[in-house]
C-alpha cells in the first residue's frame, strides 16, 4: 500500500525529469543539426569547386530530386542530395526513437545505422556516439539523482511516519493518564464509600444478633419492629453494593478460596488440622476490586496447617 | 540520551523516580501506588513476591517472607526463605529488580543505569553491599547518593553559594537528621544522628493507646480482658487512631467514632470520642522533644549553631504533624521547608541527581505553593506586651495549595455575643503591617463563659480562591465569605510598594514618574489603550492601499488616538477609537 503510493508519487517526477533530459537532448541534436548543414555547405562549396573542374554545372544539384530513384549508379553525381536526404530521414527517426524510448540505446544505436553509410562524415559520427555515451552517462545520472531524491522521499516518509507514530503514542499515554487520573480521583471516594459500608455491615450483624436471641422477647411483645428494620438495613446494602457495581466495584470473595497474596493481606492465622493450609477462614474485612485492579484488599484469617516435625 | 533512574531503597518502602520534561517524576504502579513496601517473599506454590504482595502474607508465612532488609545491609548475614539463602544483596536486587521493571513499563524502554540512595551514616561496606545489589539486580548504579544529599536536591537544584542544609528525615519507623554542606554541586555530610526505632508509627501507638485507655474506663476488666484477644477490634481501633493522627494534622479537633465496635450488656457499644490536637501535641511531644535533641547533637557535630543552618527541610511522612515544625521554628528559629510530598521527595532527588548525569535538563521542582502567609489576628503578647493584633498564621507561606487548615481560638469575655474576624496576608507579627484582604462578623454567639471556641478555617484553591470561615463550635453557627484571587490581588499589593519604594528612591517629585501614564490608569482606561493601539497598527498596515481621499483623514485619526492615549483621554479616545473602526469598516469592505 505505501509502496503503491509511492510509485504514484515518484513516477511522474521521475519522467518530467526524462522529459526534461529528452528535450534538452533534442535541443542539442538541433543544434548539431545546424553545424551538420554547414558543414555540408562547406562541402558543396568544396563539391562546386571539382564539379568546375569535372565542368559540371549547378544545375544538375538542383534537379536532385528526381535524380534520387536513378541516380544509385551515379553515386558522385548523387551524393550531395542523396546524404541531405538520408540524414533528415535518420534525424526525423532518431527524434521519434528519443521521444519514445530514450533508455533503449541499443535500438537507437540500430536506428543511427543509416549514418555509418556516411562515410565521409566520420567526425560527425564520432561526435555522435561521444554524444550518446554522454548520454547514456547523464542518463545514469539522473537515474542516480531520482534514486537520491526517492531515498530522500523515503527518509521524508519515515520520519513522518515516526512523528505519527510518536504522536500515536503520546495520545495513547495521554489517554492512559487521563483514566489513571479519573481512577486517582474517584479511588479515594470509593475508599470512603466503602468505610461507610463496613459499618453498615456492623450495624447489620448487630441487629441481625438482637433479633436471634430477641426471640423470647419478640414473644413476650417486646423489640417490635426489630427484624423490619434489619431487612430495611440489608436492602441499603444491596442497594449500595449496586451503586458499587455500576461504578465497577466488585468483592474478592476471599472466604472458602486460598490465600492470594495479590489481592489478599492475612491479619490473623488459625491452626486448624482438619482445613487445608493456606484455606481463608474468615474474610475479616472484605476486599474489593476497582475493574480489574485491587481497590482495597481482603483482611483475611488464613488456616496454617502446622509444620510436622 | 539514555535513561537513568533515581532509586530511593527505604527500611520500609522503596520508590524509583525518573526525570520526565526536566521534572523528577516518582513511577507508581498499576494501582497508582508510588511506594512499594521493602519487603520480599516466596508465595506457597514457590512463586517470588515483592513489595504489597509479600507484605500482604507477611502475617502468615513470616518463615517466607523478608522486611527491612536494609538493616542487615553490609554484613554476611545470610537470610532464609524456605529452602534457599540469601546475602542481604540478593533481597536488595531483588526489590531493585522490582523498581526497575516498574521503570522499565512506565517508560516503555530498557533501563540500565541508576542512581540509588543511602543513609548519610552508611558505612563503606553497606554501601559497596547496595551497589553490589544494584549490579545483581542488572543495573548499573552510577552514583550512590546520601538521603539527606538527594533531599536537598529536591529542594533546590543549583547552590550558588555554600549553603548548609539540615535534613529532618522522620519516617514510619525511622529517625535520621543530618547536616549537609552544599557548595558548587560539591556535597559533604557534615554529620548525622538518628533513631532507628522512632517514627510515625509511634505517633499512632499513642492516639490508639489513649483510645484504649478510655474504653478502660469504659467496660469491665473482663469484658476488656475479651476485647484484647478480638484482632478485629485492634485493627478497628488502629486504623481510628491513624484517620486521628491524619486529621489533627489540618484540624484543631478530630472525632473519633466507631459505631457498633462491640457490645456492652447485649447492646451495641458506640465509640464517640473527640481528640483535640492540643491533647494529641502532649501525647507526642516526648517523642518530638527527642528528635529535637538529636538535632543539636547533629548541629554539635558539625560544629554549627542552629542560626547557620541556610536551609532545614522536612523529610518522611511523619513531619505532616505540624506540631513538629512548630516546635522547631520555636525553639530554632528557623522556618523549617517541607512544600515536598515527604515521603517522596528523597526519590525525587535521586531522580534529579540520575538526569544531571545523564546530561538531561533539570529545573527545579515546581509544586503549587503559596507565597504568601494567611491568618487572622487576635488579642495576643507582642514583644511581651498585650497587643489586639497579633498576627496569627494558619497557612503558612510556601504550603502546597489547594490547602485547608483551620485554628480554634476563644473569646475574650463572658456572655461574649459576637467576634470580629479580620484576615491578612503578610509576614509581620504585628497583623497591621500585614495586608488586610477581608473582615466579618460572627453575632449571635451563646451565652457562655469566656473561651467559646470558634473554629476558624481557611480553604485555598489552585485558582487563589481563599475562603474564610469561623464556626462557633458548640452550635455550629457559622459565617463564611470567600475572597477571589487572594494570590494575585496580594501580588498588585506588592506591585504597589515595590514602587512606592522606587518613588521613594528618585524621590516624589521626580518627573519621570509624576507623568500622567505613571497614574495608575483605571481598567477602563486601559483597556480602551489596548483596544486603540490594536486599531492603530491595523490602519497602518492597511494605510497604503487606502485611497488617497480617505488617506488624511485615517491619518489624521491615528495620530488623535496616539495623542490621547499619551493623554490617557477616555472621552476623546472613546470617540476616535469608534471613528477610525468605522472607516477601517468600509475600507475593508
Amino acid at each position: 500500500m505505501e509502496d503503491n503510493q509511492f510509485n504514484k508519487l515518484e513516477d511522474p517526477a521521475l519522467s518530467n525529469k526524462e522529459g526534461h533530459m529528452i528535450r534538452e537532448r533534442i535541443n542539442r541534436l538541433e543544434i548539431e543539426q545546424e553545424e551538420l548543414e554547414i558543414e555540408q555547405e562547406e562541402l558543396e562549396k568544396e563539391g562546386e569547386g571539382e564539379g568546375e573542374g569535372e565542368g559540371e554545372g549547378e544545375g544538375e544539384g538542383e534537379g536532385e530530386g528526381e535524380g534520387e530513384g536513378e541516380g544509385e549508379g551515379e553515386w558522385g553525381a548523387n551524393f550531395k542530395s542523396e546524404l541531405t536526404a538520408k540524414f533528415g530521414q535518420w534525424l526525423e527517426k532518431l527524434e521519434k526513437q528519443c521521444l519514445r524510448n530514450v533508455a533503449d540505446k541499443t535500438q537507437m544505436e540500430k536506428g543511427s545505422a543509416p549514418p555509418s553509410d556516411l562515410v565521409s562524415g566520420q567526425p560527425d559520427l564520432f561526435t555522435l556516439f561521444s554524444e550518446l555515451t554522454a548520454l547514456k552517462q547523464e542518463t545514469k545520472i539522473a537515474n542516480r539523482q531520482s534514486k537520491a531524491g526517492m531515498d530522500l522521499w523515503q527518509k521524508m516518509y519515515q520520519s513522518m511516519q515516526q512523528t505519527i507514530d510518536a504522536l500515536q503514542r503520546e495520545q495513547n499515554q495521554r489517554r492512559t493518564e487521563l483514566s489513571s487520573l479519573k481512577t486517582l480521583h474517584i479511588r479515594p471516594l470509593l475508599l470512603g464509600i466503602l468505610d461507610i459500608r463496613d459499618r453498615l455491615e456492623q450495624s447489620i450483624a448487630a441487629a441481625e444478633k438482637a433479633c436471634s436471641t430477641s426471640w423470647l422477647i419478640r414473644l413476650a411483645g417486646g423489640k417490635k419492629g426489630l427484624e423490619e428494620f434489619l431487612e430495611g438495613q440489608k436492602m441499603t446494602m444491596r442497594n449500595l453494593d449496586r451503586l458499587l457495581g455500576t461504578w465497577g466495584v466488585s468483592p474478592i470473595g476471599a472466604e472458602g478460596n486460598n490465600f492470594d497474596p495479590f489481592t489478599m493481606r492475612a491479619v490473623e492465622v488459625e491452626h486448624r488440622s482438619n482445613a487445608a493450609n493456606g484455606l481463608v477462614i474468615e474474610e475479616i474485612r472484605k476486599g474489593f476490586l476497582l475493574n480489574d485492579e485491587v481497590l482495597r484488599s481482603a483482611e483475611v484469617k488464613v488456616n496454617k496447617q502446622e509444620e510436622k516435625k | 540520551m539514555e535513561t537513568i533512574i533515581g532509586i530511593d531503597l527505604g527500611t520500609t518502602n522503596s520508590e524509583v523516580a525518573v526525570i520526565q520534561d526536566g521534572q523528577p517524576r516518582v513511577i507508581p504502579d498499576e494501582n497508582d501506588r508510588m511506594i512499594l513496601p521493602s519487603f520480599f517473599g516466596l508465595s506457597e506454590d514457590g512463586q517470588i513476591l515483592v513489595g504489597e504482595a509479600a507484605k500482604n502474607q507477611y502475617a502468615l508465612y513470616p518463615e517466607r517472607t523478608i522486611k527491612s532488609i536494609k538493616r542487615k545491609m553490609g554484613t554476611d548475614e545470610l537470610v532464609k526463605i524456605g529452602d534457599n539463602q540469601y546475602t542481604p544483596q540478593e533481597v536488595s536486587a531483588i526489590i531493585l529488580r522490582a523498581l526497575k521493571q516498574r521503570a522499565e513499563k512506565y517508560l516503555g524502554h530498557e533501563v540500565k543505569k541508576a542512581v540509588i540512595t543511602v543513609p548519610a551514616f552508611f558505612s563503606d561496606a553497606q554501601r559497596q553491599a547496595t551497589r553490589d545489589a544494584g549490579e545483581i539486580a542488572g543495573l548499573e548504579v552510577v552514583r550512590i547518593i546520601n538521603e539527606p544529599t538527594s533531599a536537598s536536591l529536591a529542594y533546590e537544584t543549583k547552590h550558588h553559594q555554600e549553603e548548609k542544609i539540615l535534613v529532618y528525615d522522620l519516617g514510619g519507623g525511622t529517625f535520621d537528621v543530618s547536616v549537609v554542606s552544599i557548595h558548587a554541586g560539591l556535597v559533604e555530610v557534615l554529620s548525622s544522628h538518628g533513631n532507628n526505632h522512632l517514627g510515625g508509627d509511634d505517633f499512632d501507638e499513642k492516639l490508639y493507646l489513649y483510645i484504649f485507655d478510655y474504653l478502660k474506663n469504659e467496660f469491665s476488666k473482663e469484658e476488656i480482658e475479651k476485647l484484647n484477644d478480638d484482632q478485629r477490634f485492634h485493627a478497628r481501633l488502629l486504623r481510628a487512631a491513624e484517620k486521628a493522627k491524619q486529621e489533627l494534622s489540618d484540624r484543631p479537633y478530630a472525632s473519633i467514632e466507631e459505631e457498633y465496635l462491640t457490645e456492652r450488656d447485649g447492646k451495641p457499644y458506640h465509640l464517640s470520642l473527640e481528640i483535640s490536637r492540643h491533647l494529641y501535641e502532649e501525647m507526642i511531644h516526648p517523642l518530638i522533644e527527642e528528635t529535637l535533641e538529636a538535632i543539636h547533637t547533629a548541629l554539635q557535630g558539625a560544629n554549627l549553631n542552629p542560626s547557620q543552618i541556610n536551609q532545614f527541610l522536612l523529610v518522611g511522612g511523619a513531619t505532616r504533624t505540624p506540631y513538629i515544625s512548630n516546635l522547631i521554628q520555636e525553639r530554632l528559629n528557623i522556618t523549617p521547608r517541607q512544600e515536598l510530598e515527604p515521603d517522596l521527595c528523597v526519590a525525587m532527588g535521586a531522580a534529579i541527581q540520575a538526569g544531571m548525569i545523564a546530561g538531561e535538563k533539570v529545573a527545579s521542582v515546581l509544586v503549587d505553593v503559596t507565597p504568601y502567609t494567611f491568618g487572622p489576628s487576635v488579642l495576643g503578647e507582642l514583644n511581651g506586651m498585650p497587643y489586639p493584633d497579633v498576627f496569627i498564621p494558619v497557612i503558612k507561606k510556601n504550603t502546597p495549595i489547594p490547602v485547608s487548615k483551620s485554628e480554634v481560638f476563644y473569646t475574650m469575655y463572658d456572655f461574649q455575643k459576637a467576634v470580629e474576624v479580620k484576615v491578612y496576608q503578610g509576614e509581620d507579627p504585628d497583623a497591621l503591617k500585614n495586608i488586610l484582604i477581608g473582615s466579618f462578623m460572627v453575632e449571635g454567639l451563646s451565652r457562655v463563659p469566656a473561651n467559646n471556641e470558634i473554629i476558624f478555617q481557611l480553604d485555598l484553591d489552585l485558582d487563589g480562591i481563599l475562603r474564610i470561615s469561623a464556626t462557633e463550635k458548640r452550635t455550629g453557627l457559622k459565617k463564611n465569605i470567600v475572597i477571589e484571587n487572594a494570590m494575585s490581588q496580594f501580588k498588585e499589593e506588592e506591585k504597589e510598594k515595590a514602587k512606592d519604594r522606587i518613588d521613594q528612591l528618585f524621590g516624589p517629585s521626580s518627573p519621570t514618574f509624576s507623568t500622567g501614564e505613571e497614574q495608575a490608569p483605571t481598567k477602563e482606561v486601559r483597556e480602551r489603550i489596548v483596544q486603540g493601539k490594536a486599531l492603530v497598527e491595523k490602519a497602518e498596515k492597511i494605510l497604503p492601499v487606502i485611497p488617497e481621499e480617505d488617506k488624511e483623514e485615517v491619518i489624521n485619526l491615528i495620530e488623535g488616538i496616539q495623542d490621547n492615549i499619551q493623554k490617557s483621554d477616555l472621552g476623546a479616545l472613546t470617540m476616535e477609537i469608534e471613528e477610525l473602526s468605522e472607516i477601517l469598516f468600509y475600507l475593508e469592505a
